[in-house]
């Protein structure tokens, strides 16, 4: 018998202990049900957030914030200040619920200023935006977005 | 149902030991057969051999391990399959990967066998098993006794593939320079 195939053989008669240690588990069946398991288990989830939360979903902007309260936006040489008060909106034509959809193409990149407003053009990449509105609304209205807070804001006559 | 409860119908020489046999140890014997042979019918046939040979051998044995125990006939069984097999038709499969892996460890010798050497190898394997870190010592095992693809090892561990063959590879060494220390001439 060849050498390599003697070893081989008498590695048959190697100590139990060690063969019961190295049993092979029959993993790979059971993984894959958890997997789907979990997956289904994640997407009954989600379309119960959706359904449940869908209707009365938090605005994404957020009009009543008085954070906001007077802050006021200098672009393109028009002055802004933001609508905090879901009153205000609806006056402007902004529906009810402010979501994803109003925010409209990016405009600029804002800074804060310590002069006539708030926030003004900045030169460079900042993580304030300021956006278009995709609402017709009754007066000129943009988007502010500072960090995760996004406001409306309307234009005002100097 | 308990190794304990299985064993004592084979001492009773009750048919229903096979039937218990199957149910609980019939796929491992499976596993460890197709490994080797990778043909399910082959691995079916060996598994019943199996079978037959623990019934012959119970009594008078009384295994403390049940299913190594089917495990060690299972593998002798599929290794003399193979055997047969491959002489008529020329390599391939794991167990030739396999083999030409384990020409590594074997140092140079002359050609005489005897039972004798073979208790010592025995030994020596079990001692070198013994003085292995547990991760290591269950790829190798894995790799030689249950001769799985490095492939299944890797994803049962969770490591790459090339992890593995290195861990073996280095751990093939250790064996031949154990073996060579303890003048096993192979």
């Amino acid at each position: 018998m060849m050498k390599n195939e003697r070893l081989l053989r008498l590695f048959n008669d190697i100590d139990e202990k060690h063969i019961e240690e190295a049993v092979p588990t029959v993993k790979k069946a059971r993984r894959r049900w958890v997997k789907w398991a979990a997956l289904a288990a994640c997407l009954c989830l989600i379309l119960v957030g959706a359904f449940a939360f869908g209707k009365d979903k938090a605005p994404v902007l957020t009009p009543n914030d008085s954070a906001a309260s007077g802050v006021a936006t200098l672009y393109n040489d028009k002055i802004y200040i933001a609508l905090i008060s879901l009153e205000e909106c609806k006056a402007v034509g902004l529906p009810e619920t402010v979501t994803e959809d109003v925010i409209g193409e990016h405009l600029a990149f804002m800074k804060l200023d310590g002069g006539v407003a708030d926030y003004v053009e900045a030169s460079g990449e900042t993580d304030i935006e300021l956006y278009a509105c995709t609402v017709n609304t009754t007066r000129e209205v943009l988007i502010l977005r500072d960090g995760e807070a996004f406001w409306p804001i309307v234009r005002i006559e100097k | 149902m308990d190794d304990e409860k299985i064993i004592a119908l084979y001492w009773d020489r009750s048919e229903e030991a096979i039937s218990q046999t199957s149910e609980k140890y019939g796929r491992y014997c499976r596993a460890v057969a197709y490994s080797i042979l990778k043909s399910a019918e082959e691995a079916e046939e060996c598994t019943n051999d199996t079978y037959l040979r623990a019934w012959n051998a119970i009594p008078p044995a009384k295994p403390n391990n049940l299913r190594t125990f089917l495990g060690k006939i299972t593998r002798n069984l599929s290794l003399n399959r193979w055997e047969k097999l491959s002489a008529e038709k020329r390599g391939g499969g794991e167990v030739s990967v396999v083999l030409d892996e384990l020409a590594e460890c074997v140092p140079s010798s002359d050609d005489t066998e005897s039972a004798a050497e073979d208790a010592l190898i025995r030994d020596a394997l079990d001692r070198f098993l013994k003085g292995l870190p547990r991760e290591t010592r269950k790829i190798f095992i894995r790799r030689y006794w249950y001769m799985s693809p490095i492939k299944e090892i890797a994803e049962e561990f969770g490591f790459t593939e090339n992890k593995v063959s290195v861990a073996l590879y280095r751990t093939r060494e250790k064996l031949r320079k154990t073996l060579e220390k303890e003048g096993i001439l192979l």
